[in-house]
């Protein structure tokens, strides 16, 4: 009789661990995800994910700005882990067009247009000077942007383009992953964009200061393996950045490859060689919460 | 060596990549120590959902008559990994390769120089790089030795390929090339490789991770030429913008 009812119990037990278990790591079946959350980029079967922006629509969106796909063009839900979002891309003529619309709320958040170009006639009209301004031109015929973008980094690229980014902040606290890009070729014509721009809602008042993160990630970084360690113990330089993010769980297979957002340190240990071409520079990074002071992720360069 | 018939080109499966002597794309991960490895992730769909909450129910009964409670690896006991595995194996997800295939902890440079090399369609590298004194680029085996651009083989003969079509060094300054030297992107190319690509610069696990991920998408599930494959992964990670470098031809990974 104790045999039967223990054997009940485990059964009892076990089943309900296991439905809790199954929902908890697995629940991602329903959304019948080509890859698993260690992946940045996973396909979605629309008809499970059941998007709240049609593909129809999204075709709709597309015409309203210019964009005519072909009936035989490249079309995936994407669940894109970097982003944190969820969209239509469609491509054709050989990826060399693709557009990004968000399938959430329609927004289009990113294009890219490959295609060669004739000469343009405002070639000379394109400067450092005003690039910012005709890349917002552009983009704002196609989606909506920020107020108070500030100015962007501008580069020019091996090929002469010009290369925009501004970086999305939180009470003069910088957004990893919140961006919008442009690039555009010597003429003014926007070659692509991408606009990445959260919803944030954490606390952005750190419970421990840059000393503590400091402490704690040198303690953390002397655990790392025989390289790294290394680097943390030889490190010319050391400087934190208060950021907010999702960690980069690179060393938890148990988790999404990134957390969700969070205020953390991030706490760099930079290792500087000289050669005769310049420094080269080898870091270790480690990411401590700002509210709970543990260490949630971890980066360095390869 | 290859006989004549094994020297002939293979025709690919539809869709599939062209296969290397051993029946998959090699690829390589520079670990630098011996870790117990997980299973390969299942990929999630309803149907193995429903396999999955079977085995983990049945795994449970017995974990519940073995201990009252069960608890996840800490982050900290992970230390002492030097992940590039990890990389490699988004990378295998995109071609279909079976990286337990071609997953050696203990291989070396003479490995990647003898066995992995000369005989790869598509070759991919995940691992440390760096420069010498003078600027010339490396990238570091798993016995710590040092594979230099003179070390590259040839990569057209013996081959069951026509040539190497496309490596990727996700390494360090494994894209650095410059006029008064040969650095690895020449040194590839010189040796038969039809593309090259690499990082000009020091690059971030994050960066190479996201980059790598969204590159295969693109090159693979979508189909673009390695060059626009590589121009739309590079736009959707502003990090590896202007860092990430591509030589050669404009080749398609999926013939």
């Amino acid at each position: 009789m104790k045999t039967r009812i223990w054997i009940g119990a485990i059964i009892l037990v076990a089943v309900i661990f296991g439905s809790i278990s199954a929902h908890t790591f697995f629940d991602r079946d329903e959304h019948a995800e080509s890859f698993s959350p260690r992946h940045v980029i996973s396909k979605l079967d629309p008809d499970i994910a059941k998007p709240s922006i049609s593909y129809d629509v999204t075709r709709d969106i597309l015409r309203n700005v210019g964009y005519s796909p072909p009936g035989d063009c490249n079309a995936n839900l994407i669940n894109d882990h970097g982003w944190n979002k969820t969209y239509w891309e469609i491509s054709w003529e050989g990826g060399l067009v693709r557009v990004k619309v968000d399938a959430s709320n329609g927004e289009i958040i990113g294009m890219g247009d490959h295609r060669e170009v004739g000469d343009e006639v405002s070639c000379e009209t394109v400067s450092a000077e005003n690039v910012a301004t005709i890349a917002l031109e552009n983009v704002r015929r196609i989606t909506d942007i920020p107020d108070g973008l500030g100015e962007p980094a501008v580069r020019t690229d091996d090929d002469g383009n010009f290369v925009l980014l501004w970086e999305q902040y939180v009470d003069s606290i910088p957004v990893r992953g919140g961006f919008i890009n442009a690039r555009l070729d010597k003429c003014g014509n926007l070659v692509s964009f991408r606009k990445v721009w959260h919803d944030i809602s954490v606390d952005v008042n750190p419970k421990i200061m840059d000393k503590e993160a400091m402490d704690t990630a040198k303690a953390e970084g002397l655990n790392l393996s025989d390289v790294l360690k290394k680097r943390v113990e030889n490190a010319d330089n050391v400087y934190t950045e208060l950021v907010i993010g999702r960690p980069f769980n690179l060393l938890d297979r148990d988790k999404p490859i990134y957390g969700d957002y969070t205020l953390f340190w991030s706490v760099t240990f930079e290792d500087v060689q000289m050669t005769l071409k310049g420094p080269i520079i080898s870091m270790v990074v480690i990411q401590v919460d700002a509210h709970s002071g543990e260490v949630v992720g971890m980066d360095y360069t390869k | 060596m290859f006989s004549q018939e094994q020297a002939e080109p293979r025709e690919p499966p539809e869709g599939r990549i062209k296969l290397t002597p051993h029946g998959y794309l090699r690829f390589w991960s520079c670990l630098r120590e011996k870790i117990e490895r997980k299973p390969k992730e299942v990929k999630y769909n309803m149907r193995t959902g429903t396999t999955i909450r079977a085995v983990a129910t049945a795994l449970l009964v017995t974990l519940a008559m073995a201990a009252s409670t069960v608890q996840a690896i800490p982050w900290s006991d992970c230390h002492g990994i030097d992940p590039f595995e990890e990389e490699a194996e988004l990378v295998a997800d995109y071609t279909d390769a079976d990286y337990a295939e071609s997953y050696y902890p203990n291989w070396d440079k003479d490995d990647i120089l003898d066995d992995s090399l000369p005989h790869a369609d598509i070759w991919y590298f995940s691992g440390h790089g760096s420069q010498t004194l003078s600027g010339k680029n490396y990238l570091i085996a798993g016995d710590d030795e040092k594979i230099y651009p003179a070390d590259i083989p040839d990569l057209s003969d013996p081959h069951e390929f026509d040539t190497m079509r496309f490596a990727y060094a996700s390494a360090c300054y494994s894209g650095d090339s410059d006029w008064w030297q040969n650095d690895l992107p020449e040194s590839f190319q010189e040796n038969g490789a039809e593309a090259y690509m690499g990082w000009r610069y020091a690059v971030s696990s994050d960066t190479a991770y996201d980059f790598t991920d969204r590159f295969y998408h693109y090159a693979i599930e979508d189909c673009d030429s390695v060059e626009t494959a590589k121009d739309n992964a590079e736009g959707d990670v502003p990090a590896a913008d202007g860092n990430i470098r591509m030589f050669g031809s404009d080749v398609s990974l999926i013939p």
